[in-house]
């Protein structure tokens, strides 16, 4: 469908309707006379340059409809990234400033977890009782 | 609708990318800091001790490694012969029984004072405090796990 439109937009309008006033089974000599002016100002007209700007007007008008719609069914998905430039840019600051703030966040409770095991570490080394808990049988008999 | 659901899709992507490249790095940071360290290490970084502290409680630890693990083997030992008289119905209130119930909290109250002796031996190789901070440490682990405060 894309495109269509737009060649018909720069396609001469009287190739498509004949500019003859006389009915087309009209043999007689006048009609003849305005069937051959009417073939010799299409030969001599140059291509490309036959419309009327009305006529450009409503060709160009219904070719940039008919490429909107086609957008809209196709180009949901760059849509998207170009409409709201500001808003996705502040939407995508602030999740990286979240998802860095929990980041944070767990590195510290990691930090402060593996801090703890390294205090237990030293604490079963210089009481008894807690360096037997990592003895689940006896050593000596 | 599709514009707002794909800001969302793309935001919390982000999102968590963030999250997950923040939280790895560290994590790698923390691991290899933590990894290899002994608990002479750890008590060297964490309360800042210079050279001749180190050296001094180094020795104190060598001199206490012994003792220390001599007394949990014999913990250990007594522990386990409660529980097997205990798992016996024909034991059960028995003189052994008594005996070695009596014997395990006499070494738990020997390993706390051990354990406070060294303590306060180590603290005394350090500044005041880092010597307070040290003994707030150890007689809330102390707490913790016997449910005892050392005086």
């Amino acid at each position: 469908m894309r495109g269509y439109s737009r060649s018909l937009a720069f396609y001469p309008m009287n190739n498509l309707i004949p500019p003859m006033n006389s009915k087309p089974d009209d043999t007689t000599p006048s009609a003849n006379k305005h069937f051959d002016a009417a073939l010799q100002s299409l030969q001599n007209r140059p291509p490309g340059v036959d419309l009327s700007h009305f006529e450009h007007e409503v060709w160009s008008e219904i070719a940039m409809r008919d490429e909107d719609a086609t957008a809209d069914r196709t180009g949901w998905f760059s849509a998207g990234f170009a409409l709201p430039n500001t808003a996705l840019a502040a939407c995508c600051v602030f999740a990286i400033a979240i998802g860095s703030l929990f980041g944070i966040t767990r590195s510290q409770a990691y930090d402060k977890a593996a801090k703890m095991a390294d205090e237990r570490r030293y604490v079963e080394s210089i009481h008894p009782v807690m360096m037997s808990a990592n003895h689940s049988a006896p050593a000596r008999r | 609708m599709k514009k707002l659901s794909l800001t969302a899709l793309i935001s919390v992507l982000l999102g968590l990318l963030a999250y997950s490249a923040i939280f790895l790095w560290q994590k790698g940071r923390i691991d290899q800091l933590h990894a290899h360290a002994t608990a002479a290490e750890w008590l060297s970084s964490e309360f800042e001790l210079d050279a001749a502290q180190r050296q001094r409680i180094a020795t104190l630890h060598r001199e206490y490694f012994p003792e220390c693990e001599d007394h949990c083997v014999h913990y250990t030992d007594t522990r386990h012969t409660l529980a097997t008289i205990t798992d016996d119905p024909d034991l059960d209130n028995s003189p052994e029984h008594v005996l070695a119930a009596k014997k395990l909290a006499e070494l738990e109250k020997e390993a706390d004072k051990r354990f406070i002796d060294f303590v306060y031996k180590v603290a005394a190789e350090m500044n005041p405090a880092q010597s307070k901070r040290y003994l707030q440490m150890m007689k809330s682990w102390l707490e913790h796990t016997t449910g005892r405060g050392g005086e």
